[in-house]
C-alpha cells in the first residue's frame, strides 16, 4: 500500500498530462480546472509523503518489466538523435551519439561481465521525498499560475502536458534507485526543458533551447559515463549500494567526479551556466519551474544522495565548496549589470545553487541540514518572485527594472510579493539567512569558503536592493487589477515562506532531518555529525519575527493617517522633469567582459576537481 | 541585565555627546571656535518643532524601519547577541535607508543612494569579514560566549581585524575622505534630500545609536580592560575626526579601493595567522 503511496507524485502528474492537455482543447475553463485539480493533487500528496514521516522502503515494482528501462533509454537517445536531425545541430548529434555509444558499451560488455545482480528500479527514502515535496510545491502552485498566465498564449495544451510530464520524470528521478532508470529520467528532464524552452517557437528561443540541450546532454555523457565506469569498478548498478562503498582508490572515484560534473550542467554552475540565463527567453511558469521546482535541483540532488562519498576524498569536498563559492560570489556579481527582471533572477539562482554546493561541500551534518533548507527556501521564495515578474511582464509588456518604476503604487501586491520574496533571499529572520549562519559557524572548520560567502552576501544585498530601490520609485501611476489565480499561489507562497521560518526548528526536524538520513539506514551524512539541536541555539529567531513585525507594520500603520502632502522633490526650486535610469556598471561588469574569464576559471575548477582525487 | 538594559539607554545620550564633541574638536581642528557641546541636541529639537512635511509616505515608512532596526542592532548588540545576526540587522538598516532614498523621484536622492548601496558593498564585506575572524578565534558568534570569562584581550589575536574595523568605521563615520553618499557639493543631501523636519531628525536619532555602537566594538576588543578599551576606543574617535578633517572626498571607487585592498588583505592575513597558530 505504502509503496503506492509513493509512486503517487510519479502517476499524478502522468495522468494529469494527457487530461490536462486534451481539456484544454476543449475549452479554457474545462484546462485551467483540470490543471488546477491535478496541481491541488500533487501538493496534497507531496505534502502526506511528508507528514508520513522517515521512511526507507525499496519500492518492488517488477511489474514495469526491468527490461523496459533498455528499450527506453535507446528509444530517447534516438529522440535526441532525431532533434539533431531535425535543427541540423552537429553538437547536439555528437553528445547523443556518444551516449549511444557509452551506452552501448555499457550493455554488451559491462553488463554481462560486471554485474550481480539487478537492483529495484525505484527506492522511496527521505531525501527524495523532500525533492518530491519541494517540487510538488512549487511546481504545483506554478502551474495553478499558469492556468492564468498562459490564458491567451499559444500552444497551451501543450505546454501543460509538457509542464505535467516534467514534474512527473522529476520526481520519478528523485525515487530511481537503479542509474539506468536515473539516467533515463534525467535525459528526460533534459527532453522536455528543451521543448518547454522553445515554446514560443521563435529563432531566439530555438537557439536558448539548443544551447540548454547541448549543456545538459553533455552532462548525460557525464552522467552515462560514470554508470559504465561504476560498474565496472564496484560491479553494481544502484544507487544506494555506491553510497556505501568504503575504501575507495582514487582511479574508481572518477564515476563520482563524473556524477558531480553531471550535476553541474544541471544545475547551471559555472561554467555552464549559460543555459539557465538563455532559458530566460521562456513563458515565465517554464522559467519558474526549471529554476525553483525542477530542473536544476535535479544536479543538487545527485550532488546530496552522494555526499557520503566525498569525506573519504577530503581535497576534493574541499575543491567541491570552492566551485559553489566561486557560484556564489560570481553569479551575484553577474547580477549586478542586468536589467532584466528574469535574467537577474537566473544569475541570482546560479548564486543560491552555489551557496547550496558549498554546505555539501562543507559536509556536516549540520552543513547538510543547511543547505537542504537553502534548496527549500530557494525554491519557494524564487517560484515567488518569478510568477511576480510574470505578473509584471503581462501587465506592462516588460520586464526591464526601468519600466518597474513605481511599481509599489502601481501594484502593491506584486510589489509587496517581490519586497517578501527577496527578503526571505537575502534578510534575517528567513530561511536563506539561516542557512547563511549556519554555514559561517561551520567555517571555522573550512576557512577556505569564508572569502566567498562573505562577498556572496554582500553582493547579493546589492543587487536586490537596486531592485527593489526601483520599484519603490515615483512617479505614482494608476492601480492595476489583479486576478485571483495570480494572487492565490503567491500568497500561499509567502505564507509557506513565513511559516517555514518561523517554525524552523519544527520544520527542520519534521521536513529536513529525515532527507539528511540516508538510503540503507542510519547512514550518517558526512564527518562531524553534528545533529540538528544545534539548530536550537538560533533561539533568537521568534524575538526576530517580532522585531520585523515592529519594524515594517508599524510604520505601516502610522502612515495610514497620512495625507499625501504633494511637496515635490528638491531640484533647485525648479519642477523636476528628469527621468534617470539605474546604475548597472555594464561596462565593467558585463557578460561581454566577464563571461569569458568566468567561464575558463569554471572550467579549471573542474580539472581541478579531477586532479585533486589523485592526491 | 540591568546593566545591559542601562547601557541601552543611556547610548543615544553618548551618541549627542559624540556628536557634539565631533563638532567641537573639528573646529578647533580648522581653529574655529564650535559650537557648545549640546548644539546637536538643539538641532534636534528645532527639527521636531519644524513643519511636517514629506514626499510621499512610503519615505516615512522606509525611514521608520531604518530606525527601529538600527535600535534593535544597539539593543541586540548589549544584549550580547550573536554576532552575525547583529550584522543582518546593521544591513538591514542600511538597505531600508537606501530605499527610503531611492523611493522618491529626486535624481540627488536617487544619486546619494546609489552612492550609500556602493558604500554598503564597500563596508559590509568588511565587516562580516572581520566578525568572521573573531567567530574564527573564539569558537563562536555569541557575544556573551566571547565575552564571559577571558583572561587575554582579544584584541592579542586579532590586531589586523581590529585595524581593518578602524577603516570600516573611517568610511561609516560619514566624513571625508568617504562622505560619498551625501556629499554636500555634489548630491545635496544624498538620501537624506527629501527628508525634512522630524523625518530627518529620524536619521540623526539613528546616527546616535549608529555611532557608540561602532566605537562599542573597539571596546569589546579589548575585554576584560574595559578602562583600556574605553581609552583607545577614545583615541581613536579622535583620530577619525583628524582623518575627516585633514582629506578630501575621494570617489565610490576610491572607496571600495580603500576597503579591498586595504581592509580584506588585513583581515585575510590575520585569519592565516589565526589558522597557522
Amino acid at each position: 500500500m505504502e509503496d503506492l503511496l509513493a509512486i503517487w507524485p510519479v502517476v499524478l502528474p502522468l495522468i494529469a498530462a494527457p487530461l490536462a492537455a486534451l481539456a484544454y482543447r476543449r475549452s479554457e475553463w474545462l484546462g485551467s480546472s483540470t490543471v488546477i485539480f491535478f496541481a491541488v493533487g500533487i501538493i496534497l500528496t507531496t505534502g502526506y509523503l511528508v507528514f508520513l514521516g522517515a521512511r526507507d522502503i525499496p519500492l518492488h515494482l517488477d511489474i514495469l518489466g526491468l527490461d523496459l528501462i533498455e528499450i527506453l533509454d535507446y528509444g530517447l537517445i534516438l529522440v535526441f538523435l532525431f532533434i539533431a536531425w531535425r535543427y541540423r545541430n552537429a553538437i547536439v548529434g555528437a553528445l547523443a551519439s556518444a551516449q549511444l555509444v557509452l551506452l552501448l558499451v555499457l550493455d554488451l560488455y559491462a553488463k554481462p561481465l560486471h554485474l550481480d545482480s539487478t537492483p529495484v528500479a525505484f527506492h522511496l527514502d527521505g531525501l527524495a521525498v523532500m525533492m518530491m515535496f519541494i517540487s510538488g510545491v512549487a511546481g504545483g502552485m506554478i502551474l495553478i499560475y499558469a492556468t492564468e498566465y498562459m490564458k491567451d498564449e499559444r500552444g497551451r495544451s501543450r505546454f501543460f502536458l509538457f509542464t505535467f510530464l516534467f514534474l512527473a520524470v522529476m520526481n520519478a528521478a528523485v525515487l530511481s534507485d537503479n542509474l539506468m532508470w536515473l539516467f533515463f529520467f534525467w535525459e528526460m528532464t533534459t527532453l522536455f526543458s528543451f521543448l518547454l524552452i522553445n515554446h514560443e517557437r521563435t529563432e531566439e528561443s530555438l537557439s536558448s533551447a539548443m544551447t540548454a540541450l547541448w549543456m545538459t546532454l553533455l552532462g548525460g555523457v557525464f552522467l552515462i559515463g560514470g554508470i559504465l565506469w561504476a560498474l565496472m569498478e564496484f560491479g553494481t548498478l544502484s544507487l544506494g549500494d555506491i553510497v556505501l562503498q568504503e575504501g575507495i582508490a582514487p582511479l574508481a572515484f572518477i564515476p563520482i567526479v563524473l556524477f558531480a560534473f553531471a550535476s553541474f550542467t544541471k544545475s547551471a554552475l559555472y561554467p555552464f551556466q549559460k543555459w539557465l540565463v538563455r532559458a530566460m527567453v521562456a513563458p515565465t511558469p517554464v522559467s519558474a519551474l526549471l529554476h525553483s521546482a525542477t530542473m536544476v535541483n535535479l544536479g543538487l540532488y545527485l550532488l546530496f544522495r552522494l555526499s557520503p562519498l566525498y569525506e573519504q576524498f577530503f581535497l576534493f569536498a574541499i575543491v567541491l565548496s570552492v566551485i559553489g563559492g566561486f557560484a556564489f560570489t560570481f553569479g551575484a556579481v553577474q547580477a549586478i549589470p542586468q536589467d532584466d527582471s528574469k535574467r537577474l533572477l537566473a544569475y541570482s539562482t546560479i548564486s543560491n545553487l552555489g551557496l547550496v554546493v558549498v554546505s555539501i561541500g562543507v559536509g556536516t551534518r549540520i552543513a547538510f541540514t543547511a543547505g537542504l533548507l537553502l534548496l527549500f527556501f530557494h525554491a519557494i521564495a524564487k517560484a515567488l518572485l518569478f510568477m511576480a515578474v510574470g505578473v509584471v511582464y503581462k501587465k506592462t509588456g516588460s520586464r526591464s527594472f526601468e519600466d518597474m518604476s513605481s511599481l509599489l503604487m502601481r501594484m502593491p501586491i506584486v510589489a509587496n510579493m517581490i519586497y517578501i520574496g527577496v527578503f526571505a533571499l537575502v534578510a534575517l529572520p528567513f530561511g536563506t539567512f539561516i542557512t547563511k549562519w549556519i554555514l559561517l559557524q561551520s567555517s571555522q572548520s573550512f576557512p577556505v569558503i569564508i572569502p566567498f560567502v562573505v562577498f556572496g552576501t554582500a553582493i547579493s544585498v546589492v543587487y536586490y536592493v537596486q531592485w527593489l530601490g526601483r520599484i519603490a520609485s515615483e512617479p505614482p501611476r494608476k492601480r492595476e487589477a489583479l486576478e485571483t489565480n495570480y494572487v492565490i499561489p503567491m500568497v500561499v507562497m509567502v505564507i509557506i515562506i513565513f511559516v517555514a521560518s518561523l517554525f524552523v526548528i519544527d520544520f527542520t526536524n519534521m521536513f529536513v532531518e529525515p532527507a539528511v538520513v540516508l538510503r540503507g539506514g542510519e547512514t550518517p551524512v558526512g564527518y562531524g555529525g553534528v545533529g540538528v539541536n544545534e539548530l536550537a541555539g538560533f533561539s533568537t529567531i521568534v524575538p526576530l519575527f517580532v522585531l520585523l513585525i515592529v519594524a515594517v507594520v508599524l510604520p505601516l500603520i502610522f502612515v495610514r493617517s497620512k495625507k499625501p502632502v504633494g511637496v515635490n522633490p528638491y531640484f533647485g526650486g525648479q519642477p523636476c522633469n528628469l527621468s534617470f535610469r539605474g546604475f548597472y556598471f555594464k561596462e565593467q561588469l558585463g557578460e561581454k567582459r566577464l563571461d569569458l574569464p568566468l567561464i575558463s576559471m569554471g572550467i579549471f575548477l573542474l580539472f581541478l576537481l579531477l586532479v585533486v582525487v589523485f592526491i | 541585565m540591568i546593566l545591559n538594559i542601562v547601557l541601552i539607554l543611556i547610548t543615544p545620550l553618548i551618541g549627542l555627546l559624540l556628536m557634539g564633541l565631533d563638532r567641537k574638536i573639528s573646529a578647533r581642528m580648522q581653529n574655529r571656535k564650535g559650537p557648545p557641546l549640546a548644539q546637536p541636541l538643539y538641532d534636534l529639537i528645532k527639527l521636531f518643532s519644524k513643519k511636517e512635511e514629506y514626499v510621499n509616505t512610503s519615505t516615512i515608512v522606509f525611514a521608520l524601519t531604518h530606525l527601529i532596526f538600527m535600535v534593535a542592532t544597539v539593543v541586540l548588540f548589549f544584549l550580547l547577541q550573536d554576532l552575525i545576526v547583529i550584522f543582518f540587522t546593521l544591513t538591514l538598516s542600511i538597505v531600508f535607508l537606501i530605499l527610503g532614498g531611492f523611493s522618491t523621484r529626486s535624481p540627488y536622492s536617487y544619486l546619494g543612494s546609489h552612492r550609500e548601496l556602493m558604500q554598503l558593498l564597500a563596508i559590509e564585506t568588511l565587516f562580516l569579514m572581520i566578525i568572521v575572524t573573531i567567530g574564527v578565534s573564539e569558537g563562536s558568534f555569541s557575544l556573551e560566549d566571547i565575552i564571559a570569562g577571558r583572561s587575554y584581550p582579544l584584541f592579542f589575536t586579532l590586531p589586523l581585524s581590529f585595524a581593518a574595523l578602524f577603516l570600516v568605521v573611517i568610511v561609516k563615520m560619514g566624513k571625508p575622505p568617504f562622505d560619498i553618499p551625501s556629499a554636500h557639493s555634489e548630491v545635496v543631501q544624498g538620501p537624506y534630500t527629501e527628508y525634512s523636519g522630524r523625518w530627518y531628525a529620524v536619521f540623526q536619532i539613528s546616527k546616535m545609536f549608529e555611532v557608540p555602537f561602532f566605537f562599542a566594538i573597539f571596546v569589546v576588543f579589548f575585554m576584560p580592560f574595559l578602562l583600556v578599551g574605553l581609552i583607545v576606543a577614545a583615541f581613536l574617535f579622535f583620530l577619525s575626526l583628524l582623518v575627516g578633517n585633514t582629506t578630501s572626498r575621494t570617489t565610490y571607487k576610491g572607496m571600495l579601493k580603500f576597503t579591498y585592498l586595504y581592509g580584506i588583505p588585513l583581515v585575510l592575513v590575520n585569519l592565516a595567522g589565526l589558522m597557522l597558530l
